[in-house]
């Protein structure tokens, strides 16, 4: 059967489809794609169903060994090559479909001006999906690979490939990096003293972000509601603010609940810009008409 | 108007719902933390979920979230189905009191003092007050299969101003009137009043929650030998 081997994998490399839907009620997190954008886009150009499984990364990609035929393409912001057993190197291009030999490396560079990357595979992952999806939740550590990231010396296999069903190419989504987020006031907004820092003044996207959360430096917020009140069910893209007056974006494995007042919900169409922003970023929060 | 704690049926108009986001609602089933309002809404997700374009529904003590695709049902259309929906409130409660081993020693309960300290009562006290009664569980908390139970008559502190990177598995917690049993290692910010042999979560199960919402637990004291003998 065909085999990926991570040779080397970056800091956050995990399995990732649409993600595990209706089983919140008992405490998991979605999970899913950070960016469904660019998952859906190498889906469609491998002819695959738009959610089926794909390797994201973070920061930097892995570099991988493949062993048989294994039909591949990539999207997101990074330079890669794949290097064949003849010592030929071919520099990637994204979206491209590339087929991939035994012995054949492919080594992923660091990410530029965005922080998740993809890989898409012609191919079915044999592994056990869990309550219908393969994703790999890295909050409660479940799901495929036993819920964790992969690490060097982890191995996937593949079903055999039969084919590519090239679709029609989809639009390449504008992968600018904004400087403002647009939002809808949270449950708790009205809770909160300064909410014209919130939107008046920068945050930065700091290093403290993964799969859960992000946390921002931006504006102390302050509120004159108790921190201590009872938890509410969670969801993808609120902003939490913390005792300390820290503001923390809530992403695709978030905890499904929490007692921190939420003073925001991003909108849907800027929550993978958020998320894809570089470290060290700064940007504004913009109040959507209602 | 008839209040929703003295109803046994209602309908979902009669309850606040609001948006959370583009793709998700607040439905608001009043302040009190109670059996009956719980109940509700536990009745109200599982007809929720049922909805075509729902992804799922959490229920905490007496709110629910709902988080739907918002590319297969409008925020608007949701509302007016939801608002169609008739529940009961005798769903739930169960007679089921699960006994719960915990070993509340210095190394498993790391904030008994500070609890102890703020209640001003001994170390011996705070425990037999943890013990003192069943405890009805609401809904599972920030983890898989982590029941939330209540109510405690004594008020335990607020969370840790700092929260701890690492709570261990089957610890104890009690915030407030409020508790809850963590089910795997995970950052955490609630006092640690003890420890549990018992796993409550088993991924590989068919049906991988112990403890179901609606049924009550109760301490009781076991000693660290015993904690390790438990199997």
């Amino acid at each position: 059967m065909p085999t990926v081997e991570f040779i080397k994998t970056g800091p956050l490399t995990t399995l990732q489809d649409n993600g595990r839907y209706g089983v919140q009620h008992i405490g998991l997190t979605p999970s899913g794609a950070i960016d469904k954008r660019l998952m859906h886009y190498v889906n469609r150009e491998l002819g695959n169903k738009l959610d089926h499984p794909v390797l994201e990364f973070a920061l930097q990609g892995p570099k991988l060994r493949i062993q048989d035929n294994v039909i591949i393409c990539c999207a997101g912001d990074f330079d890669f090559q794949i290097e064949k057993q003849n010592g030929q190197i071919i520099t990637g291009i994204q979206c491209k479909i590339y087929m991939l030999e035994s012995n054949d490396i492919v080594s992923i560079g660091f990410c530029k001006n965005h922080t998740y990357g993809y890989i898409g595979f012609a191919h079915d992952f044999l592994v056990e999906p869990l309550f219908g999806s393969y994703s790999i939740d890295t909050y409660a550590a479940l799901g495929p690979n036993n819920g964790k990231v992969f690490c060097n010396g982890d191995m996937l296999t593949l079903s055999k490939c039969q084919g590519v069903n090239i679709g029609v190419p989809g639009v390449f989504p504008n992968m600018t990096v904004p400087t403002e987020i647009k939002i809808t006031k949270g449950p708790h907004w009205d809770y909160f003293l300064n909410t014209n820092d919130f939107l008046e003044q920068s945050f930065l996207v700091t290093h403290k972000r993964n799969r859960i959360g992000m946390r921002l430096q931006g504006p102390h917020i302050k509120t004159n509601m108790q921190h201590d009140m009872l938890s509410l069910g969670n969801i993808r893209g609120a902003v939490q603010i913390t005792p300390s007056g820290d503001t923390i974006a809530l992403l695709s494995d978030h905890g499904p609940s929490g007692g921190y007042p939420k003073i925001a919900v991003i909108c849907n169409d800027d929550y993978e810009k958020l998320c894809q922003m570089p470290t060290n970023w700064y940007f504004k929060f913009k109040l959507k008409d209602d | 108007m008839q209040l929703l704690t003295q109803l046994v049926h209602t309908n979902l108009s009669r309850i606040k719902i609001s948006k959370f986001g583009e793709s998700g609602l607040v439905c608001d089933f009043g302040n009190e933390v109670t059996h009956h309002l719980n109940d509700f809404v536990w009745a109200a997700r599982s007809q929720i979920q049922n909805i075509s374009g729902v992804l799922y529904g959490i229920p905490t003590y007496n709110k629910l979230v709902v988080y739907f695709d918002s590319t297969k049902i409008s925020t608007e259309s949701l509302i007016g189905v939801i608002q169609q929906i008739k529940v009961t409130a005798n769903t739930l409660t169960s007679n089921k009191i699960w006994k719960i081993p915990v070993c509340y020693d210095g190394k498993y309960g790391s904030e008994l003092d500070r609890i102890s300290e703020y209640l001003d009562t001994t170390n011996e006290e705070t425990i037999q007050h943890h013990c003192s009664k069943p405890l009805y569980v609401y809904s599972y908390g920030g983890l898989p299969g982590h029941p939330k139970y209540g109510n405690f008559d004594l008020c335990a502190p607020g969370r840790l101003a700092t929260p701890k990177s690492v709570v261990p598995a089957g610890s104890v917690g009690w915030v407030g009137t409020q508790g809850g049993i963590t089910t795997m290692d995970a950052p955490g910010g609630w006092n640690t009043v003890g420890r549990t042999p018992m796993k409550l979560f088993d991924v590989t199960s068919a049906d991988p929650c112990k403890i179901k919402p609606g049924e009550s637990i109760q301490f009781y004291p076991i000693t660290s030998k015993e904690f390790d003998a438990y199997c």
